[in-house]
C-alpha cells in the first residue's frame, strides 16, 4: 500500500530534497529527528508535512510519546528494504524469524507493543503496524494453551467460571478434532 | 492485549489457522465476539476436511464417527461465506444430511465441490439447487450412495451446471445422456464405469463440446461394453450400416475433438473387426494417451498416432494384447514419458529405438517380460530419466543399476521402482552407494518383493548418505524406501532413519 499516488509522491520526494533535517515535535515536547523514508513511509506524516516549521524544520505531533517515536526510528534504520510494501494476506505471509526486526522487538513488553502499535495506526504506516501484529503478537498467541495467552496477552477473561465451562464443553468436540494433521 | 481494536485483532487472528481461531474463542467475550465476524475467516477460500481428522483415515473409513459431524458442521458454519473449493480429501467418510445441510446453508460462494470417494448418505437435492449455477468444478468420483434415488437426483442438476469447466462423474451408475446439455465451455470429462450412455447421445456430445481438452472413458459405460458381449452371445450380426455403433461415437470424437489434449481410454471388448481406434490419430493436439485393456488397439493405429500427431509427449498403453509390435513407439518424436503394462510385445529393440531420440524422462515397463537388461541400459545411458519404473520384470538384473551409477551425469532418477524384480539383489542396490550423488538425487526406491535385498545393503545406502549430507544440505524428507516382503527388517528401521525411511 503505498502512502501517496504517484504524482503526490514526487511532488512530496522534489519538496523533502530541499530539507536537509526533518524533526518531530512529540507530546511531551521533545524533538526526534527523524529519516525521510519515514515520512514517505506514513500517510499522515506526508500530508503534515505541508505545515512544517521552515525555519525549525519540525513537524508538530502532539499525540505521540518522543520515547515511542524513537522505537519507530530505531526500528526503520535496521530495515533496508525500501520496496512498495504489500500487507500479507494469508497466515503463510509471515515474515521470517531472521526478520532484524525480530530481535529488536523481542525484549518489548505487551504494552510497548501496543503503545507502537497505536501510534503506527493513528500515523497509517503500515510496514511497522502488521509487523508488529502479524509477526511479534501472533508469536505471543501461536501454539499456546488458552491460560499461557492469557498471561503473555496480560488479559483477565471476562467469563464466568460456569460459562468458560460451557463453553469448554461446547467447543470440546469440533476443538479436540480440529487438529490439523 | 485488551486494548487493540477490532481490526488489529481481525489483522492478527488472519495469521492464524482455523483451528488456532476456533481456539482461541475461549481467550474472552471480546475476542469471541470478533471472531464471529465473517472478516474472522474472509482469508480462508479453501476446505479440505481431510485435513483435519483426528490421528488417521481409518477411524472416519465408511462409518459414522461422533466427532465428524459436529467438527465439519463447525468448521462450514464459520468459515462457509467465503468459501470457494471445498473437499472431503478423498478419505471415504460418511456423509449424513446434516453435513450437507450445513454447507447448503452456509457455503452460497461455492465454485469448486470435492465429493468424491465418500460414503454419501444425503440428497444434495437443496445444495446443487443453489449452488449448481456457480460452480465450475465437481467431483462425484467414485462417490458411494446409499440411497440409490439420491444419486438419481443428480441427472436434472447436471442439465443446470452452466458454468461447469470440470466434471468428474467416474462410477456414476446413472444414465448419463444428460452430458449433452453441459455449456460448451467444458473443459474436462470423466464418464469412467457409468452406468450407460447412449451412442447418439456420446456422439452429439463431442459434436457440440469441441473445446474439451481433457477427456476419460475408462472403463467405457457399462451398457457400451454390454452391446459388444450380447451381440457376440446371441450370435447377432454385426450392426449393419447406418446402425449407430461405438464407432459411430469415435468417429465423432476424431472429428470434433481437435483442442483434446488428455484422453484416456479404456476397457473397450470390441475387436479389431468391430472398432477401429484409427480416428483418434486425427486428434492433433493430443499430448497425453492412455488406453488400457483395449482388444481393438493395432500396430496401425499406433503407426498412424506416431504420424499424425506430433506432439503426444505422454502414452500409456496397459494390457492390450492385439497390439503386436511396439516399433510405432520410436516415430513419437515429442515423448518423454513412456508406460506399458503386461505385455510380451514390447523388447529391447523398441526401447533402443525410443532411447536414440534421448528425451524419455518416465520409463515404466511393468510385467513386460521380453524387455532386458540390455533394452533399460540402452535408456539409462542416452536419456535424462528422473523416474524408472521395472516393476515385475523377470528379465532385469543388477547391471542395470551398474549402468546407472557408470552414467550418473545423464539420469537424475528420482524414483526408482523395482518391485517384483526376482533378480535384483542387495548386491546391485549396494552399487547405488558406489555414486553418492546419484544416490542423493533419489526421494523414492521400492525393492518390494527383493528377497536377495537385506539390512547390510540399506545399512550401506545409510552410511554413504550421511557422509554426503555432511558436506551439503540434505533435503527435508528421507529417502523413502519401500521394502515389504523382501529381507529388510524392522530392527534397523531406527538406526537408518535419519536418511532413509523404510516402509513395510
Amino acid at each position: 500500500m503505498a502512502a501517496t499516488t504517484s504524482t503526490d509522491m514526487s511532488t512530496l520526494n522534489t519538496a523533502l530534497d530541499k530539507i536537509s533535517n526533518i524533526k518531530l515535535k512529540c507530546k511531551d515536547g521533545k524533538l526526534v529527528t527523524i529519516s525521510k523514508r519515514i515520512i514517505r513511509e506514513s500517510e499522515v506524516l506526508s500530508h503534515n508535512f505541508s505545515v512544517v516549521d521552515e525555519v525549525e524544520q519540525t513537524i508538530p505531533l502532539p499525540d505521540i510519546h518522543s520515547t515511542v517515536m524513537k522505537q519507530i526510528v530505531a526500528f526503520y534504520d535496521l530495515i533496508e528494504d525500501d520496496s512498495e510494501y504489500v500487507p500479507p494476506s494469508k497466515y503463510t505471509d509471515r515474515p521470517t524469524k531472521d526478520h532484524p526486526g525480530v530481535g529488536f522487538f523481542s525484549n518489548f513488553t505487551v504494552e510497548e507493543l501496543q503503545a507502537l502499535t497505536h501510534a503506527c495506526g493513528y500515523l497509517d504506516m503500515p510496514r511497522l503496524q502488521d509487523f508488529i501484529l502479524c509477526h511479534m503478537i501472533v508469536d505471543i498467541i501461536q501454539d499456546r494453551e488458552i491460560k499461557e495467552i492469557r498471561e503473555r496477552g496480560m488479559m483477565k477473561t471476562d467469563y464466568t467460571p460456569e460459562e468458560e465451562a460451557e463453553f469448554v464443553k461446547r467447543h470440546e468436540a469440533p476443538i479436540e478434532v480440529v487438529q490439523p494433521q | 492485549m485488551d486494548r487493540l481494536n477490532a481490526d488489529c485483532l481481525l489483522k492478527i487472528f488472519t495469521q492464524l489457522s482455523i483451528t488456532e481461531k476456533v481456539q482461541i474463542e475461549t481467550v474472552c467475550r471480546r475476542w469471541y465476539s470478533v471472531l464471529q465476524r465473517y472478516e474472522a475467516f474472509n482469508n480462508i477460500d479453501t476446505l479440505d476436511i481431510s485435513k483435519f481428522l483426528l490421528y488417521s483415515t481409518a477411524e472416519y473409513y465408511q462409518q459414522d464417527n461422533l466427532n465428524f459431524e459436529p467438527m465439519v458442521v463447525g468448521l462450514v458454519s464459520r468459515v462457509g461465506p467465503y468459501l470457494k473449493d471445498f473437499s472431503f480429501g478423498h478419505s471415504w467418510e460418511r456423509i449424513g444430511q446434516p453435513i450437507i445441510d450445513a454447507l447448503t446453508e452456509h457455503c452460497t460462494q461455492l465454485k469448486r465441490v470435492n465429493f468424491g470417494a465418500t460414503i454419501m448418505n444425503a440428497s444434495l437435492d437443496k445444495l446443487l439447487e443453489q449452488v449448481a449455477p456457480q460452480l465450475e468444478s465437481l467431483s462425484l468420483e467414485d462417490t458411494g450412495w446409499i440411497e440409490a434415488e439420491n444419486r438419481a437426483e443428480i441427472i436434472k442438476h447436471v442439465k443446470r451446471l452452466w458454468r461447469i469447466k470440470e466434471l468428474n462423474l467416474r462410477n456414476a451408475l446413472i444414465n448419463l445422456d444428460c452430458i449433452t446439455e453441459l455449456p460448451e465451455g467444458l473443459e474436462s470429462l470423466d464418464i469412467s464405469a457409468i452406468g450407460s450412455i447412449s451412442i447418439p447421445a456420446l456422439t452429439h456430445f463431442f459434436k457440440c463440446h469441441q473445446k474439451l481438452k481433457k477427456l476419460t472413458m475408462s472403463p467405457l459405460a457399462q451398457n457400451l461394453r454390454d452391446e459388444y458381449t450380447y451381440a457376440d452371445v446371441a450370435g447377432r450380426t454385426e450392426p449393419s450400416e447406418g446402425e449407430e455403433s461405438l464407432q459411430t461415437a469415435i468417429d465423432a470424437l476424431g472429428t470434433h475433438g481437435r483442442a483434446l489434449q488428455s484422453l484416456k481410454l479404456g476397457f473397450i471388448p470390441h475387436d479389431t473387426s468391430s472398432l477401429s481406434l484409427e480416428p483418434l490419430a486425427r486428434l492433433g493436439n493430443l499430448r497425453e494417451l492412455t488406453l488400457e485393456t483395449c482388444q481393438c488397439l493395432t500396430h496401425e493405429t499406433l503407426k498412424q498416432l506416431a504420424r499424425d500427431v506430433p506432439c503426444l509427449t505422454s502414452l500409456t498403453i496397459r494390457d492390450c494384447p492385439k497390439l503386436a509390435d511396439y516399433g510405432a513407439v520410436a516415430g513419437m518424436k515429442a515423448l518423454t514419458s513412456l508406460h506399458v503394462e503386461k505385455t510380451l510385445q514390447l523388447c529391447d529393440e523398441d526401447l533402443e529405438a525410443v532411447a536414440a531420440q534421448e528425451k524419455l524422462q518416465v520409463l515404466r515397463t511393468i510385467g513386460c517380460i521380453n524387455v532386458t537388461t540390455k533394452g533399460i541400459n540402452a535408456v539409462i545411458q542416452q536419456c535424462p530419466l528422473i523416474e524408472l519404473d521395472v516393476s515385475k520384470s523377470v528379465n532385469i538384473g543388477d547391471s542395470c543399476l551398474r549402468t546407472l551409477v557408470e552414467t550418473p551425469n545423464r539420469c537424475h532418477l528420482r524414483i526408482l521402482t523395482l518391485n517384483s524384480c526376482p533378480y535384483i539383489t542387495g548386491k546391485g542396490i549396494a552399487r547405488l552407494a558406489h555414486s553418492p550423488k546419484t544416490l542423493a538425487e533419489l526421494r523414492q526406491l521400492d525393492v518390494t518383493r527383493a528377497k536377495y535385498v537385506v539390512n547390510d545393503t540399506v545399512l550401506q545406502l545409510h552410511t554413504t548418505l550421511t557422509h554426503f549430507w555432511e558436506e551439503a544440505t540434505p533435503p527435508e524428507e528421507p529417502l523413502i524406501c519401500y521394502c515389504s516382503h523382501s529381507s529388510i527388517t524392522p530392527d534397523i528401521e531406527r538406526m537408518v532413519s535419519k536418511t532413509i525411511e523404510l516402509v513395510f
